[in-house]
This record gives C-alpha cells, structure tokens and sequence, in this order.
C-alpha cells in the first residue's frame, strides 16, 4: 500500500515538474524596454521631490484651515453674545406709549424676536429640609437625614422689539458740520419668560414680563 | 558602465549613491524581471511593476548581503511585486484584455495551439507567484530562472535542506492548485541535460 502511495505521489510529482519546467520556456509578447531603471529612478526621483513639495503644501493647507477655524469660531460666539449686528445702535428713548416720536424709517420696520442664551441656573431653591425624614438608605447606615432641598430650574427670556433703521446726526466739532450716519433703533415691546424643571425637563408657558426698554449693542 | 565590470563592484558604487551603477545593474538583469512581471501582470501594468521593482530595490540596496547574485536577489524582488499585484484590488476588479498575439506567433502554422501554450504557461507562473513567500521564491528561482538551490539557501539565509524542503512542500500545493492542468496537455518539450541540470533537487 505504502509503495503505490509512494509511486503516486513521484508521479504527481513528475507532472508539476514537467509542468514547471515547460513554464520556464514562457517568453514575454513584449520585450523590456530600453532605459527601462533608469526610467524607473527617474520616477522614483521625481515622487520624492513632489513629497517634499507635498509636505510644504500640506503645512500651508493646514494652516489657512486654522485661521478659517477660528475666524468661524470667532463670528459663532460674537454672534451668541450680540443680538443686532448692526454697526451703530442708538439708546432708545424712554417711550411713553403716547408720546413717542416717530423717527422716519427709511426702510419698513421689522418684528424681531430675540432670544437671549440660556442664563446659568438660578440660584438654588434652598430651604431647610430637617423636619423631612431621613431616606431608607441614610437611615439603614445610621447616616443623619439631609440638611436641605433644592431645586434647579432653567429660565428661558424671550423678547420682542422693533428695529427701526434710522439717521443719526453727529456734529463735527472741529469743522463745524453735521455728519449722518446709519444707526438701528431698538425699541423692545414686549418680554417673557419660561421656566424650565432640570428634572421634568418640561417648560411652562411663557410668563409676560414688565415693558422694559432695553437697548442691546 | 562596463559590461564586465564585477557585479560586486557595482553594488558597492550604487551604495554610494551612484544611480548609474544600479541601473547598470538592473539592465543586466532586466530579461529576468521582465519576464517575472510579464507572466503575472497585462497591459501597462507590466511597465509599472517592473519599475516599481527596481524602485524597492533602489530603496532596499542596503539590506542585499552580497550572498547570492544580485540576480537573484532582483528577481525575488520583482516576484514580490508580482505577488502583491496579484493580492491588489487594481488587479481583482480591473480585467485588461489580453495581449494581442506577437508576430511570431502569428507566423506559425498553429497560431491557436501556441496561445494555448501560452496561457497555460502564464497559468502555471501565476500558480507559483500566488504561492506563500517561503515556497514560491524557491520554486521560481529554481525552475524558471534556473538559480541552484545552494543559491537560493543563500539568499534566504537558510540551509541547503531546508530550501529543498520548503520547494517540496511548494510542488504539494501546486499539485492542488493545479489540478486541472495534464502535463501532456502542454508538449512538455525534451530539455538538454544541461537545461535540466538546474532542475534536479
């Protein structure tokens, strides 16, 4: 058995070998080129000089990429904190509902609704909590019952105002002459707020607030 | 560059950092990676694989340890390279079409029977670089480049025995991998001795 194992496996042996060996007469359809390494260095020369550039570029590319970062950064945050962006805002005069002279707008006047960021959380409801009795767990490890109770809310200001473009005159002291420059008039109208439970996450309705003439800049 | 200036001493200059010299050294060798590249790769593929032979070699010149020829060490390179394009997904999902027959195969009586033959011949070649580092560099430095076994120890830093071992285990799995193929099927030609003689294990 183990020789006709034997014998069959050399057989199988000669046809790969012959296999082989009748592959090695293979020739190419195309012969190499001429030049062919030094084409090859060349290339090779060529790809490590543009690495290089690519180096160069990449550092400039990066670069330019930060300063657009941060120049986006910085208009997200100014435009957080500011509500009108116009250059010029004049100081509202204090409007009786009556006599409040009408500046001629130069442009018809628009509803705004502006809503400040959330303010940080109020200060903390505290109030003495030593009548309350001590939970389960605080009493089964002998610990003293909570001195206090709070509670967190977040308040939400909501206000509504008119921006009225306007001229502004401003005298020229020294050549004597009055300049007209663009300003915006902010006159607020109406203001209200929401409070916010951190533990129920639901808001209540919006509460009016007293008229308060507020200018933003 | 001289044609019988000593190989070695055109190593040490392209370790210098003369490209010239290496490139003398590849021209000298440039039939056998041309053809190594050329069974396993079609088109303008070919072109690329071979001076991204040379390339690797130009990059790896430090670590060749003057034990084996150069040739050697060139080819084992460039069957490398044929390997991995054969792993690429270039070369699984790009399919070119075959090569337009030579004038020479035109020429003969049985064009068809030779394409055949040379189809068959690519068959086995890409069977032998798509073999595990170990077994493929013996059996293709020994049957198709005609490199002895003493050599190609050398090359692989290992004894006699275990290249010949490692070419064994080789031949069991190209026994599998080429199953289908019959050796009659390819008029496996008479060799002269001397042909053989490289071959003998």
């Amino acid at each position: 058995m183990k020789r006709i194992t034997r014998r069959a496996e050399a057989e199988e042996r000669e046809r790969i070998e012959a296999l082989l060996r009748a592959a090695a007469d293979y020739a190419p359809a195309r012969s190499a080129p001429d030049g062919l390494a030094a084409r090859a260095l060349a290339r090779h020369s060529a790809v490590r000089c543009a690495h290089g550039r690519r180096g160069r570029h990449a550092v400039l590319v990066g670069g330019a990429a930060l300063v657009l970062l941060a120049l986006a950064l910085r208009a997200h945050w100014g435009r957080r904190e500011t509500v009108v962006t116009h250059p010029n805002v004049v100081q509202a005069p204090h409007i009786e509902h009556q006599s409040a002279p009408e500046p001629i707008p130069s442009q018809p006047s628009k509803m705004v609704v502006s809503e400040r960021p959330e303010r940080p959380q109020r200060k903390p409801d505290v109030r003495i909590a030593a009548h309350l009795p001590a939970p389960a767990s605080h009493r089964r490890h002998g610990l003293r019952a909570p001195k206090a109770l709070w509670r967190v809310e977040t308040v939400r200001e909501v206000r509504a105002g008119v921006l009225i473009p306007t001229w502004m005159a401003v005298p020229d002291a020294e050549q004597e002459t009055v300049h007209l420059r663009p300003a915006v008039l902010n006159i607020p109208l109406q203001a209200g707020e929401s409070i916010c439970l951190a533990a129920s996450r639901e808001r209540t309705d919006v509460k009016t607030l007293e008229n308060r003439e507020e200018t933003v800049k | 560059l001289s044609e019988l200036e000593p190989e070695i001493e055109l190593v040490h200059r392209a370790l210098a950092g003369e490209e010239a010299a290496f490139a003398a050294l590849c021209t000298r060798s440039q039939a056998r990676l041309w053809r190594t590249v050329a069974s396993v790769a079609y088109g303008p593929d070919v072109d690329d694989l071979a001076q991204e032979a040379i390339v690797r070699a130009y990059c790896a010149l430090r670590t060749y340890r003057f034990e084996a020829p150069f040739a050697a060490w060139l080819c084992r390179i460039a069957l490398n390279v044929a390997h991995d394009y054969q792993r690429s997904g270039w070369r699984r999902r790009v399919r070119f079409w075959q090569e337009t027959p030579d004038a020479q195969v035109e020429q003969t009586e049985h064009p068809e029977h030779l394409l055949a033959q040379r189809e068959m011949q690519r068959r086995v070649r890409q069977a032998v670089a798509a073999l595990p580092v170990r077994q493929r560099v013996p059996i293709w430095l020994h049957y198709f480049e005609e490199f002895t076994l003493a050599e190609i120890a050398r090359l692989e830093c290992t004894a006699e025995s275990t290249a010949r071992s490692r070419l064994q285990a080789g031949l069991r799995r190209l026994s599998f991998s080429l199953e289908d193929l019959r050796a009659g099927s390819l008029e496996a030609r008479e060799r002269t001795p001397s042909e053989v003689k490289g071959c003998q294990i």
